[in-house]
């Protein structure tokens, strides 16, 4: 099971062990980074209002400590972890509703972001191309065409647990290549 | 280096592939663990634009053919073990041997059935009826057993020299009155018939028979 397996830098570098000088409510607003990917990953990037989902659950668990509700029984993240479900689930219910009306209109693109973007993704392609095919062949198959572990190494010939080690290394060589 | 045990899940729950429960755990554990979070953001980044970008469609041709013809290469090989080698090597001898021995050599060419007094007949035979021994008075017919359908039978009858030689579709060959008077007693004649098909392929020819006419006395 899991939860019963300890993470062995939870006692040591933890997002909350960092804060843990800071007043709560600064500590809270640390986690916008974990709440954010969290909130686009169940609403996906495309919502456009996933910012204002994050800004009302950091407002949230502030107005929680404020109010003496966060009373320190469970962790920060845990704490935070359990505002943002519950929130992603109210949008999600609420969206529904508001869709059923009328859809939003996309909203409008930020230039710098475009401009960043793309140029990490020309980065990242280049990257890519130059890598060896065998690297490049797991990458398409586990990524791209979402196949398993299992799959890919029936598809290649080889064992799954190497595909986990071309895989990681590929990635490796990506990250190396896009951030000197 | 110490790993988290949750970094395993990481691709998993990047491509939505965790059991529902797995999921919440996971999702729960990387709002306490910075690094769970730090790689499952560097390798989400990477995976959203090799997914959106197109960067791997457009390397989708060479890459899938090359997988596709590597692993057939790769699973062929495999297949082939020592073993299966001399299998498929021993299998390849012996349908060849088999092949040889039933492919109809002889094509449309005719079988060397020309028979003399010393040779074998190869091939179909047809068998003469009558006569087949010695008789009394010169035969009225010369009679033999078909050897199949749509044949041209060609008799041919000797004495100290050829006498006669005739074709028929039937199987029975009636001798004239006149050519019956010619044969005489006392002599040796000898007779044989050769089956032709259409296109005028020996396909059969009977022994040669010896006969006397050896009159009643």
């Amino acid at each position: 099971m899991l939860r019963s397996l300890p993470c062995p830098f939870y006692n040591k570098g933890t997002v909350e062990n960092t804060k843990k000088d800071l007043p709560l409510d600064e500590a809270i607003l640390g986690y916008r980074t974990v709440i954010s990917f969290r909130v686009r990953k169940a609403l996906g990037s495309s919502t456009p209002d996933w910012e204002d989902v994050v800004d009302e659950i950091l407002m949230q668990a502030i107005e929680k400590v404020k109010t003496g509700a966060f009373r320190g029984d469970s962790s920060v993240g845990t704490f935070l972890y359990t505002i943002t479900s519950r929130r992603i689930i109210d949008h999600i219910r609420q969206k529904t509703k508001v869709l059923r009306h009328a859809p939003e209109p996309a909203p409008f693109p930020d230039p710098h972001v475009e401009a960043e973007g793309r140029e990490r993704a020309q980065q990242i392609t280049t990257a890519v191309e130059q890598l060896k095919p065998k690297f490049r062949d797991v990458l398409y198959l586990y990524y791209y065409k979402e196949l398993s572990r299992e799959e890919v190494a029936r598809e290649l010939g080889i064992s799954p647990r190497r595909v986990s080690e071309r895989v990681n290394y590929a990635i490796k060589l990506i990250k190396k290549t896009v951030r000197p | 280096m110490t790993k988290c045990r949750y970094e395993g899940l990481i691709d998993g729950y990047l491509l939505d592939k965790l059991k529902p429960e797995e999921q919440t755990d996971f999702e729960e554990h990387y709002f306490i663990c910075r690094s769970c979070f730090s790689k499952i953001s560097e390798r989400d980044e990477i995976i959203q634009i090799l997914r959106k970008e197109g960067v791997m469609s457009a390397l989708s041709g060479d890459l899938a053919e090359g997988s596709r013809a590597g692993s057939r290469v790769r699973r062929t090989w495999a297949f082939l073990t020592p073993r299966r080698w001399v299998v498929a090597g021993v299998s390849a001898v012996v349908l060849f041997i088999a092949v040889w021995l039933l492919h109809p050599r002889a094509g449309t060419v005719p079988p060397p059935l020309v028979l003399t007094e010393d040779e074998t007949v190869r091939g179909g035979a047809v068998t003469l009826v009558s006569p087949v021994a010695d008789i009394q008075e010169a035969p009225a017919f010369l009679e033999w057993k078909s050897a199949g359908d749509d044949l041209e039978y060609k008799v041919s009858l000797a004495g100290r020299s050829p006498l006669m030689t005739a074709s028929t579709k039937d199987t029975r060959l009636v001798l004239t009155d006149d050519f019956r008077a010619r044969l005489k007693a006392g002599v040796t004649y000898s007779w044989q018939v050769q089956a032709f098909k259409a296109d005028g392929t020996l396909t059969a020819v009977s022994k040669r028979i010896r006969f006397r006419i050896v009159p009643k006395s």
